[in-house]
């Protein structure tokens, strides 16, 4: 399984300042290129006013807000809710507005797995992906071998992430673009009846809002 | 820059093509991943438009094979920014080197 196995090896107070320096106590190794490259422009667009501090720290703020517990709690009141899961599927932007969350300019489109269905994402020209309910993608979502490999053999690279789909069960893998982003409804497991949306959105993994896996109780 | 296979194909439309195993491994984002990030947000943020979606997109496909191959997710998209940025003027090419190695020195002076 994919889910939550961040490699965070140090210690820091998540002081939203630190990226506005180059903090050599932490990161000890030699910048990299694309490193040295990304506070090359940062300093050149602050000094000929296409950028202010203030600018870069508010990107900066939302970058590190985007959390996939909020996609867990919108499916948790979609499972709680049958029209908010209906006004859901119907028009994703606006029904995620309704939570408070603005999914942006691109369609938000969501799709509900059932008992007969299995939905799956992916980008395979990119690694597009709904940021706004998911936060950033994993390392696996951006991989050309998930990228490849999965609308093709959809199934085998599902049983590599654990997740077995019956041969009656059709599965529906979703190619995303730049404008148009996909969110998945997992099946609400058995077992839930009577669970708190709180209670409900505590299983709900990024892995099974991408589709490559189905929440259990 | 079109695939040897099919040469309606583009370099970065992968999709159907065997790329092996795939790592489940996730990592933390790198603090200057997230910093290029929020830079490319800012700049195509409402109103200003300085940098938009579809330009991102258009400078993948752009780069060429090779780089777009060497490079990973977060290189590819500051790549892409720096290509769009230094083809609107905001700066040169040659400032942006020259930046990158006065970064580069104050670094290495503040490791010491």
């Amino acid at each position: 399984m994919a889910e939550e196995r961040g490699t965070h090896d140090h210690d820091h107070d998540h002081d939203h300042n630190h990226d506005l320096t180059f903090q050599p106590n932490i990161e000890d190794t030699e910048a990299g290129r694309y490193e040295l490259m990304t506070y090359a422009i940062r300093e050149l667009l602050m000094e000929k006013g296409h950028l202010t501090p203030d600018e870069l720290r508010a990107a900066q703020e939302k970058v590190e807000s985007l959390q996939k517990s909020d996609g867990a709690k919108v499916i948790a009141k979609a499972w709680s809710d049958a029209d908010f899961k209906q006004r859901l599927l119907d028009d994703g932007n606006a029904a995620l507005l309704e939570v408070g969350v603005d999914a942006g300019a691109a369609k938000m489109t969501v799709v509900e797995n059932t008992d007969d269905v299995q939905n799956v994402v992916v980008c395979t020209l990119c690694s597009c992906y709904p940021r706004a309910v998911l936060g950033m993608p994993p390392d696996w979502y951006r991989s050309k071998s998930y990228r490849s490999r999965v609308v093709i053999e959809p199934r085998q690279v599902l049983s590599e992430f654990g997740t077995d789909v019956p041969d009656d069960m059709t599965v529906r893998v979703h190619d995303s673009l730049a404008d148009l982003r996909y969110l998945v409804i997992p099946r609400r497991p058995e077992g839930t009846d009577g669970w708190s949306e709180d209670q409900l959105a505590a299983i709900v993994t990024r892995d099974t809002m991408v589709g490559v896996a189905n929440p259990t109780a | 820059m079109a695939d040897t296979d099919d040469p309606r194909r583009g370099y970065h439309d992968i999709g159907g093509k065997d790329y092996g195993a795939i790592d489940p491994e996730v990592t933390e984002m790198k603090p200057w991943e997230r910093q290029s990030t929020a830079i490319s947000n800012a700049l195509g943020a409402a109103g200003r438009h300085l940098y938009v979606t579809d330009e991102s997109r258009r400078a993948r496909e752009q780069m060429g094979e090779p780089l777009y191959s060497d490079l990973d997710y977060y290189e590819r998209s500051t790549e892409s920014m720096k290509m769009i940025l230094v083809e609107k003027g905001l700066f040169t090419e040659e400032e942006l080197e020259t930046r990158m190695a006065e970064i580069a020195q104050r670094m290495a002076e503040a490791r010491k």
